[in-house]
């Protein structure tokens, strides 16, 4: 038992099923006050930072594994959302409860998924060819462009936006889905293609002259993050029920690009450490803080802002520069 | 599209394009002098504009006895000063002390500002996220040449803009601090070694930007007269466009850019709204994938 | 010059433009296999423009370049690489801020093969694949004396033994021809006769052929067998070291420190 206990993906499998049975027990078991311990507006924080998991561990291996630059990312979130959103929504119309209903659920969350995809492999044929500031500035601007094209289709919803999402998502299938991210990206991470990222981070001209196909893996990484991406924006849009072009902006690429920076470039770890802190804090933290202090809600946003700052003057390599011990499998 | 239209569109476009144009330099200049791609520079032009409202109002609410020119010239100063002083504001605060960090922080960090000015303003109680009206400075008057309707208000835009232009280039070509900033952004050190003080050359270079943002600010609130805090992004995006489509870094590059972009967003917009909207986006992508030093720019290449 | 040999490198009337200025003339190459040679020339002579063409980093404005009879010019690096090329650089190029095994894992990467499945799921093909990788980078460091420093970030090794590793991941690639830029650059004399040693060394074990740029003659004078001379471009001279030292063009174009 103790050796199975030292390889580390038997850790992360046992602490997450530790934190998952915690968190049911604490939300639907153990009752306090009028409901339970954790009501329904907290379930909804774990759920959106369980997504940002989701979304910055890709991004951390389209920007800090193999170092290619990008912003614009969430477009592919919307291609995510918007696909399976109008496959649940306007399609097959489920209602969620029944087997069914959350299997096909699943279905239409690869299908957004593979379509960001593919989104992402026409964009970074292209776009890949270029470096550092142009990287960014392309990516930025595809994303705004496929805002621009979503807000102009009626179907599903232009500006109104896409509503009505049935609330397919919830907490167990979020944690499963956010936990096998993490595992396929960790393992890929940790393998010769992950090494090859790596190298193309870090001197892509050696690295292409010591063998490795730059374009494949910077295309790869660009569509597998975009994968991942449209699968996160699906579970965001059937939580929240509703999907509209202005939620997936560059300024929602920013936020999920200033999670991804502040756990650490390149450390997965990091990235979700980051994303329950950051979430928690804006979402949790800052509005119970702020009415102390004799500050309305809305001066949540300045603060956040100012500690951003703050961190990027004082602490600009991030929580964790180094990849901790703990994601690192025994076999890489 | 006849012919009057075309002009009265050009004359559209001219306008729209001033305003991209202002911003535009004062993107261009600070990617030129520290290679950073300042995302707050389209909200120095919400200060400029909530700078003036602030003191037009406070004017206007004392007395009507000031002829408008007089009163458009006081507040136009308003909007350069504040405009520059918010950008050496943000330089002093938060660029200086990443000079010497990875560009990434900095970009970062610029979002952070961005973020940081929109939300306070929204946040202030005397101020809030919604629309304000801005007072009238100067009356609008309209009158027609050759079928083409003008006002005074379109005629100011381009008129200012081009002023302001001519004397950045004087300022640029002519003068020791121009050439300060034109060596600084060629090569940092080389200009240290040659006694320039580079510190004071930067500060100086975020004022002008800052300056001409907030004199873009003055004329897109008495353009289109509802201020809001989030006003500064969509310009501030877009203008970055332009400075891309000239040449990101090269000044004229960037009058161009602003004036190209202005054209094709109103001629755009008239044939249909998608593309309205999308073409600035479609431009950058087209510049960055067959010429990506922009119009006017260099091209690139890496020493192996 | 031996006749009868296999030409491992063969380069025809290469030359190259950056735009208006002409960096090669004509510079022509028929190397066997098994040799040590060189080439000098003053800086800026187009030397590394020379491995930067054959390495496929440039596309030749004229001129062809044959590796052991198939034609490369114009093929992308990784390619080129994966023909059986490899190089270092002027300025030592190595993934800094990566452990030194990883280093050489990536050198490995093109022969090893577990796809991205694989190694998702972690199959034994992936396993198979790991452990042979690891253990030749281990050996690969150990025949260089960097087996202890495996696990350190390769940024933070001292510079004799950065230059050691990028050699080492070079010949990670499993290559046929090693091209060396200035392998002896801020070396020492000392230092520069272990790596003398350690460059026939490779040689031999490796069953390679080495072509070198140098700049310190002596270096490059006790241990190439045959030497090409290039200045402003152009191939100004071409012999045994002892014929090119007494070349009264060489002597005129540059002759460094260090002759005798």
């Amino acid at each position: 038992m103790k050796k199975l206990f030292r390889k580390s993906t038997f850790r992360l499998i046992l602490y997450a099923a530790l934190l998952y049975t915690l968190v049911i027990l604490l939300s639907q078991v153990i009752p306090a006050g009028d409901g339970f311990v954790l009501n329904n507006y907290f379930m909804i924080i774990i759920n959106i930072s369980l997504v940002y998991v989701i979304l910055a561990t890709s991004l951390n291996l389209i920007n800090g594994i193999t170092g290619q630059f990008s912003i614009g990312y969430m477009g592919f979130a919307a291609i995510g959302a918007y696909v399976s959103g109008t496959l649940t929504t306007l399609i097959w119309k489920l209602i969620p409860g029944s087997l069914t209903a959350t299997s096909l659920f699943i279905v239409a969350l690869l299908i957004g998924g593979i379509c960001a995809a593919i989104v992402g492999f026409l964009i970074g044929m292209p776009a890949l060819r270029m470096k550092g500031d142009y990287l960014a500035i392309v990516t930025l601007g595809f994303g705004e462009i496929i805002r621009t094209i979503i807000n102009n289709i009626d179907y599903v919803g232009g500006p109104r936006g896409l509503l009505g999402i049935p609330q397919l998502s919830n907490f167990t299938i979020i944690f499963i889905i956010a936990l096998l991210t993490v595992m396929v990206l960790r393992y890929l991470v940790f393998s010769s293609h992950g090494r090859a990222m790596l190298s193309i981070r870090e001197d892509a001209t050696a690295a292409d002259l010591v063998g490795v196909n730059i374009t494949k893996y910077k295309v790869w990484a660009f569509v597998i993050g975009a994968f991942f991406a449209g699968v996160g924006g699906g579970l965001l849009a059937h939580m929240i029920q509703l999907a509209h072009p202005t939620q997936y902006g560059f300024y929602a690429s920013f936020l999920v690009l200033i999670v991804v920076y502040i756990g650490g470039m390149g450390s997965m770890t990091g990235s979700i450490i980051a994303a329950f802190i950051l979430t928690f804090l804006e979402k949790y933290i800052l509005p119970m803080v702020l009415p102390m202090i004799g500050l309305g809600v809305e001066w949540r946003m300045v603060i956040y802002a100012v500690l951003l700052i703050i961190i990027m003057i004082y602490r600009p390599e991030g929580l964790m520069s180094r990849e901790a011990k703990f994601m690192i499998p025994e076999d890489h | 599209m006849d012919l009057t239209t075309f002009f009265q569109q050009l004359v559209n476009g001219l306008q729209l394009g001033s305003i991209y144009a202002l911003i535009a330099l004062g993107y261009t200049m600070v990617y030129g002098i520290i290679k950073l791609i300042n995302f707050a520079h389209g909200d120095f032009l919400m200060v400029g504009a909530y700078a003036v409202y602030f003191f037009a109002t406070f004017i206007l609410a004392f007395t009507n006895a000031i002829p408008p020119i007089i009163l458009f010239i006081l507040c136009l100063i308003v909007s350069l000063a504040a405009g520059a002083l918010i950008a050496e504001l943000s330089n002093c605060l938060t660029y200086k002390p990443l000079r010497y960090r990875p560009r990434l922080s900095a970009l970062i960090t610029a979002v952070g500002v961005s973020m940081f000015l929109e939300y306070f303003f929204a946040s202030l109680p005397f101020i809030g996220p919604s629309f304000r009206a801005f007072p009238d400075i100067i009356k609008q008057v309209s009158f027609v040449v050759g079928g083409v309707y003008l006002n005074n208000i379109q005629l100011l835009d381009i008129g200012l803009a081009i002023v302001l232009m001519i004397l950045l280039t004087f300022i640029v070509n002519r003068t020791m601090t121009g050439k300060a900033m034109r060596a600084v952004s060629q090569d940092k050190d080389a200009a240290r070694l040659m006694g320039i003080n580079i510190e004071r050359t930067i500060t100086f270079t975020f004022l002008i930007g800052g300056a001409l943002a907030g004199a873009a600010g003055i004329l897109m609130a008495m353009t289109y007269p509802r201020i809001f805090p989030y006003m500064g992004i969509l310009p501030g995006l877009k203008a970055f466009v332009a400075a891309v489509l000239g040449g990101i870094g090269n000044i004229p590059g960037a009058m161009l850019g602003g004036f190209l972009l202005g054209i094709a967003e109103i001629y755009a917009t008239s044939y249909n709204s998608l593309l309205g909207e999308g073409i600035a986006f479609a431009i950058l992508i087209l510049v960055l994938l067959f010429r990506p030093q922009g119009l006017l720019g260099e091209k690139q290449s890496e020493k192996v | 010059m031996p006749a009868e040999q296999k030409i491992v490198l063969k380069i025809d009337q290469l030359s190259h433009f950056f735009g208006g200025l002409k960096a090669v003339s004509n510079f022509n190459l028929d190397l066997p296999e098994g040799v040590i040679w060189g080439v000098i020339g003053p800086n800026g002579a187009g030397k590394t423009t020379v491995f930067n063409l054959v390495t496929g980093v440039y596309r030749p404005s004229q001129g062809h370049i044959q590796l052991m009879g198939e034609e490369i010019t114009g093929k992308k690096p990784f390619a080129i690489v994966a023909k059986g090329v490899a190089r270092t650089f002027q300025n030592i190029r190595l993934f800094g801020n990566i452990p030194v095994l990883d280093n050489v894992r990536i050198g490995m990467h093109k022969n090893y093969r577990p796809s991205m499945f694989d190694c998702v799921i972690r199959d034994r093909k992936f396993h198979r694949a790991e452990k042979k990788m690891r253990e030749e980078s281990m050996e690969l460091l150990a025949r260089f004396n960097l087996q202890g420093r495996a696990e350190e970030i390769a940024k933070n090794l001292p510079y004799g033994e950065q230059r050691r590793l990028e050699i080492t991941r070079a010949l990670a690639t499993q290559p046929k021809l090693l091209l060396l830029d200035e392998p002896a650059a801020g070396m020492n004399p000392n230092e520069v006769d272990k790596l003398m040693e350690m460059v026939y060394h490779i040689r031999n074990e490796f069953k390679l052929t080495v072509l070198l740029i140098e700049h310190q003659m002596r270096f490059l004078m006790r241990i190439c067998e045959w030497i090409k001379v290039m200045d402003f471009g152009e191939t100004i001279a071409e012999g045994t070291a002892a014929q090119i030292q007494n070349n009264p063009l060489v002597i005129e174009a540059y002759l460094g420190k260090g002759v005798h």
